[in-house]
């Protein structure tokens, strides 16, 4: 099972410019969608746009969970956004996801919780599964979320 | 986990050895039960491992590529 990089949401390139999105002061949350979601329409703009969002079950609550250890590093002329990875605990029944979606839960205007990028979890493309009692876990790379060079 | 197994594995040795040296010794009664001991200590062990190994099979790690963006002049 291979993981697509990172793609970027239109407004995320928008955003990152006029300043709306604060990515060393704003709070960051990664969540998990479904095959049947828009997750991958890269015109979707808010978070509340997005269709499909994993149940509020098993393990896995609505919105997912704040991505910690959030930082914006610059060095010489390449900067990267990480964070620590983002794990799930199947619990009662399985998680079962198709993507995984990075937004911002700090802004509110001009649209709330504007998306940053999403995943496709597995390029097959399939769905990936952490049955009960095991954990997902969506791993930054050693390299980083994203880098702007 | 396996310094434990590593342990228990060096004490039985050691009581193997004075049975075969000491055959007649009055400690051997002593020395067979504590081996026994020792036996279910390690299956036990060996037990757990084979448990938290299960459990962890069904782990999912989905290591995600970083994205990049680029600003270029024209």
């Amino acid at each position: 099972m291979a993981a697509n990089a990172w793609a970027f949401y239109d407004e995320f390139r928008e955003f990152l410019g006029d300043g709306t999105i604060d990515l060393d002061g704003d709070s960051f949350r990664a969540a998990l969608y479904l095959s049947t979601s828009n997750a991958a329409t890269t015109s979707t703009s808010g978070k509340a746009a997005l269709t499909n969002e994993h149940a509020n079950a098993n393990g896995y609550t609505t919105n997912g969970v704040a991505l910690t250890s959030v930082t914006w590093v610059r060095s010489t002329v390449t900067l990267t956004f990480d964070s620590a990875d983002a794990v799930w605990n199947a619990s009662g029944g399985s998680i079962i996801a198709r993507f995984s979606v990075i937004y911002d839960d700090t802004v509110t205007t001009p649209v709330a919780d504007p998306l940053v990028c999403f995943s496709l979890l597995d390029n097959a493309p399939a769905d990936v599964t952490a049955t009960d009692g095991n954990s997902l876990t969506v791993q930054m790379n050693a390299s980083g979320i994203f880098t702007l060079t | 986990m396996k310094d434990r197994a590593e342990a228990i594995s060096y004490t039985t040795d050691r009581i193997k050895k004075k049975l075969a040296d000491l055959p007649n010794d009055p400690r051997v009664p002593r020395w067979n039960a504590r081996l026994k001991e020792f036996d279910d200590a390690l299956e036990i062990h060996s037990l757990q491992g084979r448990i938290d190994e299960i459990k962890n099979a069904g782990n999912v790690v989905i290591n995600v590529p970083a994205g990049g963006i680029k600003v270029e002049g024209q």
